[in-house]
Formats: C-alpha cells, sequence, structure tokens
C-alpha cells in the first residue's frame, strides 16, 4: 500500500521528479570533470570524457522511471492507448456501441434525475422526514384525509407519545383590501406551534407565540411572496395593518422566499384562534372549539426522536378505540377516531405517482440492459473476427489474465466515452424538464445535483461491468491453437452467449411491451370516457362576489349571477353560460340522505357519498347537459326546497321508480331539515376526474359568493377572456375574477401524470424493441456470413433458395420466440405492481398480451428477413471457392 | 508484484545490497556512493552509472532509503540519500543472506 502510494506520487509529479533525476546526474558527471581534472586531464577533454564515462543518461533515465512505472498502471495505460487505437480505427463498432449505452445511460439518469427530485430530496424543512400529517379516515366508507376536532387533537396530544407535538392548520380564503388592487389569496389559520414544528423561522420579525393563541390579537404573518407583492419588500411592514374581509390583522412576522404551508397557494397565516368573531371569551367556551365532532382541523406532526411512523399510528390506532367507547357518535356525518398517519413526502407526491416513478426507473434499467445485452453481443461479434490477433498475443505469452485486461480495458473506454455523452445529454434533458409546466409536484425541482452525478457515475460503470466482463471472459478462453488454426472460425462458447442475449434481450422488451400497452389502453379508455357535458370551446371563470352580509344578500347574490350570466351571454361568441359552485374540484362530499316513507339504512357501511352543488337555472343547458326527465330549475326559485338529482342519485335511490315528485333531506332521520322535493332528473357527469367513475349528486336552485362560471363559445373563447371580463366588471364593479380556464386545460391537468408516465414507458417499451431488433439481426447477420461455405454447399447440393431462406427466418426466428415465452411469463407476474395505475384494463390483459406477441415476432421477421434475402443472394461457386 | 530490473553483472540483489552498506556511515549524494563503492571496492567494483540511479529509484520506491535536497563540496545542489529503519532491517537482513550464499558458493568451490 505505501509502495502504491509512493509510486502514485511519482506519477502525480513526474515531470518534477525527472527534472531532478536529470539534475541529480549532471551533478554526478561535473564531479567525475572534476575528478578527472584533478588527474590532470585538461578541461576540455575531460568534459567530453565524463560523458562517455557516464554512459547512456537518457537510458539511465528511462530505467529509472521503469522502477517506478513498471506496474500494472503503466501496463494498463498501454491498454488504454491501445484500445482507442483499434476503437478509431473501427469507428462504425465504436459508434455503434457508444451511442447505444449512451441512450441507455442518459435515460437512466434522466429517470433518476426526476426521482430525486420529487422522491428522494428531502422537503425544505429541517428533518422533514420526521414530519408527518395525521388524517382521520374511515376506510369503510372510502373516506380519507379528514379533518379532525380539538378535543380529539387533545387528546392525541397528551396521549401520543411518538409525536414530539403537533400543529394545526385550516385553509381559508380571503379578500385582501388596501392601497393596492384589492385580491383574493388563500390564508391559514394555523396553531401558533405551526412554525417549530415545522422548523422554519421568519426572514423578518417573528412568528406566533402561545400569547397570540390566548389574548387573540389580531395578528398575521404573510409570506415572501405578498410581502413583495403588497408591501415592496421593505422591512417596514412589520407592524403595519393587513386587511383581510374587512377585518384589520397587524403583520409582526414575513415567511423565507418559497415557504409555504399546507399548499403553495397560501400566503398568510392566522392564529388559529381568531377562526371565529374576535372576542374576549376563553377559547374552549367557544361551540367550535369544544365541539367533539366538529371535525375542522387537519393535523401535521414532528415524530419523538427514536419513533417510527408506525409506532405513532400504533398508539393513535389505541386512542382511537378509547375514543369510540368514551366519545359515541350517531352522527353519520362523523368520520370517526380512526387514523392514517402519513409522511409529509409521501402525502405530497402520492403513492400513485411513487409507483409510477419507480415502474419507470425499473423500465428504464431494462433498456439499458438491453443495450448492454447488445453491446455486449457487438463485442463478442467483433472478438470473434479478430480471434486471430488474440491467438497470436496468447501464442507470444501474453496471458489470459492480461488479455482479460486488454479486453476490459478496452470496454472501459466505450463506457467511460458513453457514460460522458450520456450524462451530458441526460443534464440537457434535465434543463428541458426543469422548464417545463407541468402539474406533477416538485418535478420543476428537478436538477442534476450530486447525488445524480453520483447515479450518473455508478450507472456508467455498471454499464461497462455488464456488458464488458462477460465477452472479455468468453473471448480470452479460446487456446492459441484452435484460433490459429481455424482461423476466423466462430467459437462455440461465444456464439451460445450472444444466443442467450438474444433471448434475455426479447424477454425484457415483451416484459416492457406488455407494461407500456396496458399504460397505453389505460390512457385510450380514460380518453374514452364520455364526460357527459360539453367541453370543447367550453371557458371556466371562476368569479368572486363580495356582496356584504345584509338582510336580503342571499337573494341579491343570486340576482347579480343571474345578471352577469345574461350580460356574458350577450357577448358576440358566446352560445350560452351558467354557473355552479365547483365545476371541477369537490371538497366535502355530503353524508347520507333520507329518502322520504323509505326506511334508514341501519347500517353506516352502507351509507355512502353524495355530493351537492349549488348552480343557476342556465347551468345544464350551458353545458349541454342532457334532462332525462323533469324540468330545470326557473330564476324564480331560488332556494326554494326543490333539486334536480342526477342519473346515479335517481338509480341508487329510486330504482325502478319515479323520482320526479319524491321528497328526500340531508342528513339522518333526526334532522329537522326540511324536505327537498325532486324535479328534475339531469345525465351523469364526470366532473371530478375522468377515472373515478360517477358519483351521486343533487343540484340546488342557489348561489355562493363564489362560482364557476361556465361559457360555451361557437369557437376558442380564450380570445373571448377580455370582453367576458368586461361584462363582469359592468355587472358588479368588485367582482373579482379568480382564474380563467378553458375546460380542456381542467381536464388536460387531469391527465397530465398519466400522460407522463404512459408515453415514457412507451418510448422506453420501444426502443427496447427496436434495440432487440438490432440484436436480432446483428446474430443472424453474423451467422449467415459464417456460414456462407455451407450455405454455398447446400444450394450446390440442389437446395433452393426458398429452402435456404426458410431454413435461416425460421432458425432466426426460434431466440426471439424463446424470449416471447420468457417475457411473457415475466410480464405476467410483474403487471400486478403497475395495477395502480391501470384503468378498467386488468393487469393480464388478454388482448394487450397477444399485441405484444404479434408485434415482437413481426419484428422479428423483419429483422431476420434481411440477412436471410441475403443468403439467398450467395453464389455457390464464389461461396466455395474463396478460403 | 516482484523487484523488476536486476543490475547486470552482480549477483541478484548485490548493487542494492552494497548501496545500502555505503549508506550506513551517514548521508551520500549519488556520485558519493559511487565513489564509495569504487575506493571501498579497491576500484574492482565500478558501478555504472545506468545502473546505479535505477538501483537508487528502486530503494526510494521500497521506502529504504530517503532522499533530500541539500548543498554538496562545492556548493551544487545535490541530492543526499539517507538509510531509513526499513533499510537498516532490509541491509542486515540482505548480508545474513548474502554470506549464506557466500558461503554455499565457496563451500562448493572449495570442495569440488
Amino acid at each position: 500500500m505505501r509502495r502504491f502510494l509512493r509510486r502514485l506520487g511519482y506519477v502525480l509529479r513526474q515531470r518534477e521528479v525527472e527534472a531532478e533525476l536529470a539534475e541529480e546526474m549532471e551533478l554526478h558527471r561535473a564531479e567525475r570533470q572534476r575528478q578527472l581534472e584533478r588527474d590532470g586531464i585538461p578541461p576540455h577533454e575531460a568534459e567530453p570524457a565524463s560523458r562517455r564515462s557516464l554512459g547512456n543518461l537518457t537510458l539511465a533515465c528511462e530505467d529509472s522511471r521503469t522502477v517506478w512505472m513498471a506496474s500494472s498502471l503503466d501496463r494498463i495505460w498501454q491498454d488504454v492507448r491501445y484500445a482507442s487505437r483499434s476503437l478509431r480505427r473501427n469507428l462504425f463498432f465504436a459508434s455503434v456501441a457508444v451511442l447505444t449505452l449512451a441512450l441507455g445511460i442518459a435515460a437512466n439518469a434522466a429517470t433518476f434525475s426526476i426521482i430525486d427530485a420529487i422522491l428522494l430530496r428531502p422537503l425544505p424543512y429541517p428533518d422533514s422526514s420526521r414530519l408527518v400529517l395525521i388524517w382521520t379516515a374511515d376506510p369503510a366508507r372510502n373516506v380519507h384525509e379528514g379533518a379532525t376536532s380539538y378535543p380529539t387533537l387533545m387528546d392525541w396530544r397528551t396521549d401520543n407519545h411518538s409525536l414530539a407535538d403537533l400543529a394545526i392548520w385550516r385553509e381559508r380564503a380571503g379578500n385582501i383590501t388596501g392601497d393596492a388592487e384589492p385580491e383574493r389569496v388563500v390564508g391559514a389559520l394555523v396553531s401558533a406551534n405551526l412554525f417549530s414544528v415545522l422548523g422554519v423561522r421568519p426572514v423578518l420579525g417573528r412568528v406566533f407565540t402561545s400569547e397570540d393563541e390566548h389574548q387573540r390579537h389580531p395578528v398575521v404573518v404573510i409570506s415572501y411572496r405578498l410581502w413583495l407583492r403588497r408591501f415592496g419588500g421593505a422591512a417596514t411592514a412589520i407592524g403595519r395593518t393587513l386587511h383581510i374581509d374587512g377585518r384589520s390583522l397587524e403583520i409582526v412576522g414575513v415567511m423565507p422566499e418559497g415557504f409555504s404551508f399546507p399548499s403553495k397557494d397560501v400566503q398568510h397565516w392566522e392564529p388559529a384562534t381568531l377562526m371565529s368573531a374576535w372576542s374576549a371569551k376563553p377559547v374552549m367556551a367557544d361551540r367550535a372549539w369544544g365541539d367533539r365532532y366538529a371535525e375542522l382541523w387537519r393535523v401535521v406532526a414532528r415524530l419523538a426522536p427514536g419513533a417510527s411512523v408506525s409506532d405513532a399510528q400504533a398508539q393513535m390506532d389505541a386512542i382511537a378505540r378509547r375514543l369510540a367507547e368514551s366519545h359515541p357518535s350517531i352522527d353519520p356525518d362523523f368520520i370517526g377516531y380512526q387514523t392514517e398517519v402519513v409522511p409529509l413526502l409521501e402525502q405530497m407526491t402520492g403513492r400513485r405517482l411513487q409507483i409510477a416513478l419507480w415502474t419507470l426507473l425499473a423500465s428504464v434499467g431494462m433498456v439499458l440492459l438491453i443495450a448492454c445485452a447488445n453491446v455486449s453481443n457487438l463485442v463478442l461479434a467483433r472478438g470473434s473476427s479478430r480471434a486471430r490477433e488474440f491467438g497470436v498475443r496468447a501464442a507470444l505469452g501474453a496471458g489470459r489474465r492480461r488479455l482479460i485486461q486488454q479486453l476490459l480495458v478496452e470496454n472501459g473506454v466505450i463506457a467511460l466515452a458513453a457514460g460522458a455523452a450520456g450524462s451530458l445529454a441526460a443534464a440537457a434533458c434535465v434543463r428541458v424538464v426543469a422548464a417545463a409546466t407541468t402539474p406533477i409536484p416538485r418535478l420543476d425541482e428537478v436538477r442534476t445535483d450530486t447525488t445524480v452525478l453520483v447515479f450518473m457515475v455508478a450507472v456508467s460503470v455498471l454499464a461497462g461491468l455488464l456488458f464488458g466482463v462477460m465477452p472479455a471472459w468468453k473471448l480470452s478462453v479460446r487456446r492459441p491453437m484452435d484460433a490459429l488454426k481455424e482461423g476466423a472460425a466462430d467459437g462455440r462458447p461465444a456464439s451460445r452467449a450472444r444466443a442467450v442475449l438474444v433471448v434475455v434481450e426479447c424477454a425484457l422488451a415483451v416484459t416492457l411491451l406488455v407494461g407500456a400497452g396496458l399504460l397505453m389502453r389505460s390512457l385510450l379508455l380514460v380518453g374514452a370516457v364520455k364526460t357527459g357535458f360539453e367541453t370543447t370551446n367550453v371557458l371556466v371563470a371562476r368569479v368572486h362576489l363580495p356582496i356584504p352580509v345584509s338582510r336580503d344578500w342571499r337573494r341579491q347574490e343570486w340576482e347579480t349571477f343571474g345578471e352577469l350570466i345574461r350580460r356574458i351571454d350577450a357577448v358576440p361568441g358566446v352560445r350560452s353560460a351558467g354557473a355552479i359552485t365547483n365545476l371541477m374540484t369537490f371538497d366535502n362530499p355530503e353524508e347520507a340522505i333520507t329518502v322520504e316513507g323509505r326506511p334508514v339504512m341501519a347500517d353506516r357501511q352502507e351509507s355512502i357519498l353524495i355530493n351537492t352543488e349549488d348552480v343557476t337555472p342556465e347551468f345544464f343547458r350551458s353545458l349541454g347537459v342532457p334532462l332525462l326527465r323533469g324540468r330545470f330549475f326557473t330564476h324564480q326559485e331560488q332556494n326554494a326546497q326543490i333539486a334536480i338529482v342526477n342519473e346515479s342519485f335517481a338509480r341508487r335511490f329510486f330504482p325502478g321508480d319515479e323520482p320526479i315528485g319524491r321528497r328526500f333531506k340531508e342528513g339522518g332521520p333526526e334532522r329537522k331539515d326540511a324536505w327537498i322535493t325532486i324535479v328534475g332528473v339531469v345525465g351523469d357527469m364526470h366532473r371530478h376526474g375522468l377515472e373515478s367513475g360517477p358519483m351521486p349528486e343533487f343540484f340546488f336552485p342557489s348561489t355562493e359568493p363564489t362560482m364557476d362560471v361556465v361559457i360555451r363559445a361557437t369557437t376558442n373563447p380564450v380570445s373571448l377572456g377580455p370582453a367576458i371580463r368586461e361584462a363582469i366588471r359592468s355587472t358588479y364593479g368588485s367582482a373579482i375574477v379568480l382564474k380563467m380556464q378553458t375546460v380542456e386545460e381542467m381536464f388536460g391537468d387531469q391527465t397530465a401524470q398519466r400522460r407522463f408516465q404512459t408515453w415514457l414507458m412507451t418510448a422506453f417499451a420501444v426502443a427496447a424493441l427496436v434495440l432487440s431488433a438490432v440484436g436480432i439481426y446483428a446474430i443472424l447477420h453474423f451467422t449467415v456470413s459464417q456460414r456462407r461455405r455451407e450455405f454455398g454447399v447446400r444450394l450446390a447440393l440442389g437446395a433452393t433458395r426458398r429452402d435456404l431462406f426458410r431454413l435461416i427466418v425460421g432458425q432466426g426466428l426460434r431466440l426471439p420466440a424463446m424470449g416471447l415465452a420468457a417475457g411473457l411469463i415475466g410480464a405476467f407476474a410483474l403487471t400486478r405492481v403497475i395495477e395502480h395505475l391501470l384503468f378498467q384494463v386488468s393487469p393480464t390483459d388478454p388482448l394487450t398480451f397477444v399485441g405484444v406477441a404479434v408485434l415482437l415476432m413481426s419484428v422479428a421477421i423483419v429483422a431476420c428477413w434481411i440477412p436471410a434475402r441475403k443468403a439467398t443472394r450467395i453464389d455457390p461457386v464464389s461461396a466455395l471457392r474463396c478460403e | 508484484m516482484g523487484l523488476t530490473n536486476q543490475p547486470p553483472d552482480l549477483l541478484p540483489g548485490t548493487l542494492d545490497l552494497l548501496i545500502l552498506r555505503t549508506l550506513v556511515a551517514g548521508e551520500l549524494h549519488g556520485y558519493g556512493i559511487a565513489e564509495r563503492l569504487k575506493v571501498l571496492s579497491q576500484d574492482v567494483l565500478q558501478v555504472g552509472e545506468s545502473s546505479l540511479y535505477p538501483a537508487l529509484q528502486r530503494l526510494l520506491l521500497n521506502g529504504w532509503v530517503r532522499a533530500e535536497w541539500g548543498v554538496s563540496d562545492n556548493n551544487r545542489r545535490a541530492r543526499y540519500y539517507t538509510l531509513t529503519a526499513a533499510g537498516r532491517k532490509r541491509l542486515s537482513a540482505e548480508r545474513a543472506e548474502f554470506e549464506r550464499l557466500v558461503g554455499a558458493i565457496q563451500r562448493v568451490l572449495q570442495l569440488a
């Protein structure tokens, strides 16, 4: 080891050391000259004499150098130079090999960098892996991500020792008014400890203290963005007043750039105790705070040191059992005490995205394997034609180790070049991806950071080993005698190895193709889902009307929206308009309902989620939703006790019955609400995502302060934007348009993730297929040129060209057929992994499996065709004569 | 990794042994070592520079000598070699081995 270090030191300072050596020898010569002069030889003779006596100085230097350099290091360097020379001479082989591997490495590195950005890099909170969200849930009713009540929260806080601290929040939108343009922003009510649980400090001022909670003095912490926008980033913002919904809040702190919690939209935070109207009453006296069943709060917690997520979950489960006994509930709205403890990062990325990303990485890894197999194949093929070279080298005394080393170095040079090219390409891809705007969380954070660089290096090295070791081993096996005797004939072990490689390639490609095929079918099926309403040329404007609360404000709101819709209708190019509370998103699906004259469903488990929205009379017509029975609402029916239900609702609650005229009420039978009469039935709308089936819905003739105004236009509606804004402004001066989007854009966002994973997977599968085809072609092409003589003999003995063609294609197809069988079995076992990513397609969908089989065999036939054609053109005479 | 490039015309390893021996008395530069060898062997051993310097490099590589730049008698920069502890150990081992070998050869010569 010491020797190695000294050697390394020498190599690093080689120039210097050699200069020193030269100086040393010159001194030696000078001393010798002095000696000669002392012996009486005149200086002009002494100098050349000293040189003579010294002998060949250069040789001495060389020898000294060899002492240091004559090592495996030196030999490797020799091999590297030899390898690059030989690769330069065979540029075609080299570039095909480098390009194939570079593509594989680039695809892997790019995919990994995406995984790194989304799944591996920690969230921007200190020790963020210790942060968890605690949701209430009732899996039996398919309820997840529920909120919780304050009393229950206090039980968690005291009884769960796996949690260091818990904080709560609740989002709330508000209108900010003041000096600048009024705007509607999302804020959050939070407990004072939220910032300390997350571990984030303000850049300016302070965050909340428990005093802020108890004194209930109206204070607010604002986001960096809001600070820049409304206060120009001035330090004097602290202490100034922010007006939200007519309340005046003192700004006490500004959070750092990029901080937002719980979502990206949140721009200000108020102490949770400001939730109710400001009063000096003690907190717990408030009904909302003391109510065990008022599920208002969402919870984030930091795990106690040493505790795991499952520890926390176990304690939560125990607490849930206890609470269910001490505080049972009969309210069907109440979610219950069961919880789901979810790491924050997992919550942000989502399970499906995680599965999708890891599947993609595995797939792209398979592509790299195929690329390696192909290059291995190339190296073996090239090695066969270099058999003589190796034979000669072995005969001249090169040991097997030495031959393997030389081959490995040659392959290493290829891998290195491919790694460099691939990494550059990946870095370019990463830039493109980072610049693209997608709704996929954290994708815009993708970078070529150290982790990615390490991965690139590791993948390049691994690829080099994968494709390089086996051929090096195989090629070095041949005995020199055989090689020299047989000439260029292919050695048996190498050709068997090549056949195995082709089979493996095909198997991997089939597995990928099946995966991609299943995803592609899912994407097509999602695309074919009938939305149940018009989606082309529809613009959605989210409009907020800040109508002051008064005795008659609801009616005023209804009429203002009516007027607003009439004015939009009048805009040239608009066909129809209407309004609904939420076109695409939905907050809290309702509870069960009670149908008049029908026994209540006794079992909670059976109750299903029902959604409800407010709509204006024009809504259904404006979106072309078919009226199946009954009638639409009229403008006079604001807040009347009537409802329009959808088809699913009618089918669920009145199977085979006439629903029109029947009455129902929200919630259980104990509720004192008035009965609601059904006046119409409309078709189902897939408003909540194409992938979730329609749920039972009912609609009220009513409005909310914020509505989605849907506008169907005769042409592309985007150009109508300004005219529509003007129509809204002219109706109600302080109306705020929060967002304007086409329905297609909204739907596009919903399928973005699916399209992303499907197209990537398809690209990988196609790459795999092409690479395998090249592999099949290469091995057959090689075989044909090896067996030229044999084919010549066959032809000479009377075989027809057609026989020959059949023979070659038949033999050529054997390998892909074996690969296909193995691949289909593999796919059968593996596609279950992506079951969650599929839509209405079984992981063992026969159509996909058969399709892939047909596709692979067709491609294989094409790949065999060309070499087989070449074989039939062999001239028997020349084939026999050559050699 | 064995030793490479044995000096010619001497028993294998002898040159290294002789160089190490000259350094026991103290540090010397390359020319000094050559001179000392010549004097001590009464002009029998004329070490060629072409084997002296590679040998010195070998000793350096093995860590048996250390080299430092100093000033020669006539005020020129010169590299002085000193024996290291490992070198001293090596010398005694080599010497014992050498004596055993020479003794054996002598016995053969006398008896044959």
